[in-house]
């Protein structure tokens, strides 16, 4: 029977050498979620989504991806995924043009008027080289490559970092408040963002997870962590970044 | 998917491929220039740098069109589309064979057909050389590229192949000396070379099938170190190599009514100068790069002085149109109930051993097998006879082609021959072939003149017994043989006036192999 979830993990780890990057963490992303993964720099973002994509292997534990074991993701499985991330290595020799060209027939679903309309809205220079375009327009065409074809599932690893607002908000604009039938799973350190669009999220904290739920079964779960707590006057708002504050801390006080 | 892939490395490297085709096509124009046709002298000068950039650009073509994809790391685009690992390899191959091998096949095509070989014959060569270019030099090289991910990994990895390949190649030297490569200096070192092409292919397969299929980088680095170990430590014996000549010739069995004998009383002569000499040598022999040559002054001069033992050796049942060639020997000495010493395989070859009435001049040269052996053996127990034996490894030659042309700019075509031509250079008379597939290994030819009177026959027989063409770049193999015709300082006397050189003719031959197999001479008795 299909899982209502469209990622699953079960106790992954991860280790380099004596270093352990990821201690066990159970994540479970529901289908039709926009799905924040949070933590600072180094808290075990990058490595997880790698581990769900298959792109590296974990020390222990399993992930699927689809209904699928992320270790036996074929080009059909691979064919639902968008992935966007910053150190997204494409051909830099290629024109934006030709790689669009080459994607094209690597993807049955793709729909050539929504990549016309990504360009355009995201002003891609066609006969520019991908290795001339700036660090913002690179995320961009990578995001402009990751969505013709509807993917059912749309992994983003930090795509807001080192953005312009103006990007930034055309980006959540844009794509993330509107995401339809996509699940989506965005890793970001940039918390205050996030809040905009996540119906979901899990904070990671140096490789193990603090929390994961709904928005609003977060607001239920930090109200213990905050009382008492130096954050802001009763009758403000409490903020993602505040939560996961609290969290860190009260982490750290039980180790 | 597969077309899409070539598309996409043919945008991004079109220009490096233009470049290594118009080395292939400067380098085939070499060669095409370079020695029957024209004697072109810039021909002779491009080739050997020519060569080395036709290597270097095909290495460096391979490799990127790999990294245009690395398999090792987290981050390329490739990793997380929908493309079947078969397709991105099969593109990849399909790319090498199409802008290496392609033109490499057209030009050695074209280059055949300027020189008159007939299509038919040619064909079939040229599809094999590709392959076998394909899979023992391009496979590999794929292979160097799948296990890493740029260039700076590839240095590192070919430097640290280097040093791995020196290192067992001085182990080797240092355990084994010059036993370390049975086969290496005779005609079946080709056996040793196919061990190790199939090594390196074999090789190539699992890394990349590894690399492709599986993105095991550690293992496959760990794989191709011990490849290279294996180039070095993996040696046919010889008996084994010899056997395996022997079936393909056709005449493991046969009787083959050949007899080698010692044809006179054997010669002993006094002790060389012992171990400093022996040092000096090896020193020499090691600046000259020689490691072989190095350890065998060592192991001769090493155990003391030695004593030369000269044995005259005659061969009888060959016919007059045969050749004997040595291609081992091996010498024990000892007493009746034992062996005291063994050389093997002696390093000293007798040369060819040919029918008495092939032999030429008034006292014709025997052929002499010398063995170094320790002066010890002989001098302490003087008046004990010692008893020497030598077992030999022997191929014999038949002419399987002889032919007639005039000595100047004379011209033949032939099957086993293929293409030759014959000109005067200076003092020498230059014979040159081209021929589709391996070369010939044993020539010979004499000069006559109009009147009948001939010069003495030259004769070039370095043993190859390959049976396939051994070369990536060239489908024509190329051999000559020099017949010097006059001596302006009058010290050699040449019985044909070079005034009728242009009336005069050659008589070249060609030898074929026709049986190998095993011989002992002796026991000779030494001292007592």
């Amino acid at each position: 029977m299909p899982s209502t979830n469209v990622i699953e993990t079960h106790e992954i780890a991860k280790t380099y050498g004596q270093f352990g990057a990821l201690h066990g963490v159970s994540l479970a992303v529901p289908t039709g979620s926009v799905f924040a993964l949070l933590g600072a720099s180094g808290a075990g973002k990058t490595t997880a989504i790698k581990i769900l994509l298959n792109l590296s292997a974990a020390t222990r534990g399993t992930a699927r991806v689809l209904d699928v074991d992320s270790r036996a993701m074929g080009p059909a499985v691979l064919a639902q995924i968008g992935y966007v991330s910053e150190n997204q290595a494409m051909p830099a020799r290629l024109r934006v043009h030709e790689f669009f060209d080459y994607l094209r027939s690597c993807y049955g679903s793709w729909d050539r008027t929504l990549e016309d309309r990504l360009r355009d809205q995201l002003r891609l220079p066609p006969k520019r080289r991908i290795g001339e375009l700036s660090h913002g327009m690179r995320l961009k065409m990578a995001l402009a490559c990751a969505l013709p074809y509807r993917p059912r599932l749309l992994i983003l690893d930090e795509p807001l970092s080192g953005l312009d607002a103006l990007a930034r908000d055309e980006i959540i604009d844009g794509f993330l408040l509107d995401a339809g039938r996509m699940s989506v799973l965005i890793s970001s350190h940039e918390l205050d963002e996030v809040e905009r669009f996540a119906t979901h999220v899990a904070f990671l904290h140096e490789g193990r997870l603090l929390f994961q739920g709904s928005v609003t079964a977060l607001a239920e779960h930090a109200r213990p962590l905050l009382q008492g707590a130096d954050t802001k006057p009763a009758e403000a708002r409490t903020s993602l970044r505040d939560i996961f504050v609290a969290m860190v801390r009260a982490a750290r006080s039980a180790t | 998917m597969i077309a899409r892939i070539f598309k996409k490395d043919w945008i991004l490297l079109w220009p490096m491929v233009m470049l290594v085709t118009a080395i292939q096509t400067l380098l085939e124009w070499s060669d095409y220039d370079l020695s029957v046709i024209n004697a072109n002298a810039a021909a002779v000068d491009l080739i050997r740098p020519l060569t080395v950039a036709w290597v270097l650009g095909i290495a460096a073509l391979v490799v990127a069109v790999v990294h245009q994809d690395p398999i090792p790391g987290v981050e390329q685009d490739w990793l997380i589309r929908p493309i079947k690992r078969t397709d991105l390899l099969m593109a990849k191959m399909l790319f090498l064979l199409a802008t290496i091998s392609m033109p490499m096949m057209v030009l050695n095509l074209v280059h055949a057909l300027a020189i008159g070989f007939p299509f038919a014959d040619v064909i079939g060569v040229i599809v094999y050389k590709e392959l076998y270019t394909f899979v023992f030099l391009i496979l590999p090289l794929m292979a160097l590229g799948a296990a890493t991910r740029n260039l700076t990994e590839l240095t590192l990895l070919g430097a640290g192949l280097v040093i791995a390949y020196a290192a067992c190649l001085a182990s080797s030297a240092y355990f084994w000396g010059t036993a370390r490569c049975p086969t290496c200096g005779s005609g079946l070192v080709w056996q040793q070379h196919l061990l190790q092409h199939v090594e390196l292919g074999v090789g190539a397969v699992v890394v990349l099938s590894l690399q492709y299929f599986r993105r095991r980088t550690p293992v496959s680095r760990v794989l191709i170190l011990l490849a290279a170990a294996a180039l070095v430590f993996v040696q046919l014996p010889w008996a084994a190599a010899f056997a395996i000549q022997q079936r393909l010739s056709g005449h493991a069995d046969a009787p083959t009514g050949v007899n080698v004998a010692v044809a006179g009383a054997l010669t002993v002569e006094n002790p060389d100068t012992p171990q400093r000499s022996a040092r000096r040598q090896a020193t020499r022999a090691l600046m000259n790069g020689d490691v072989d040559q190095a350890f065998g002054y060592l192991e001769r001069g090493g155990g003391g002085a030695s004593t030369r033992l000269e044995i005259p050796l005659e061969a009888h049942g060959l016919a007059a149109d045969e050749l004997l060639l040595v291609d081992r020997g091996a010498a024990h000495l000892g007493d009746a109930n034992r062996v005291l010493y063994r050389r093997d395989p002696i390093e000293e070859d007798p040369g060819l051993l040919s029918p008495p009435a092939m032999q030429t001049g008034a006292t014709p040269d025997v052929p002499r097998q010398t063995i170094r052996v320790p002066s010890a053996l002989l001098t302490n127990h003087a008046a004990e006879p010692r008893e020497l034996t030598v077992d030999y490894w022997l191929t014999r030659m038949k002419v399987i082609e002889e032919h007639r042309l005039p000595a100047l700019d004379g011209e033949l075509r032939s099957p086993e021959a293929g293409v030759c031509r014959s000109h005067l250079e200076e003092d020498i008379v230059l014979l040159q072939c081209r021929r589709v597939g391996p070369g010939q290994f044993c020539l010979s030819a004499t000069l006559y003149g109009p009147d009948g009177a001939h010069d003495a026959e030259a004769r070039r027989c370095l043993p190859d017994y390959r049976p396939y063409m051994p070369a990536y770049v060239f489908v024509l193999s190329y051999f000559s043989l020099e017949l010097p015709v006059r001596d302006h300082t009058g010290a050699a006397h040449y019985a044909v006036d070079p005034a009728d050189f242009d009336r005069s003719y050659l008589v070249f031959k060609i030898y074929g192999q026709r049986a190998h197999f095993t011989q002992s001479v002796g026991p000779v008795r030494v001292g007592g």
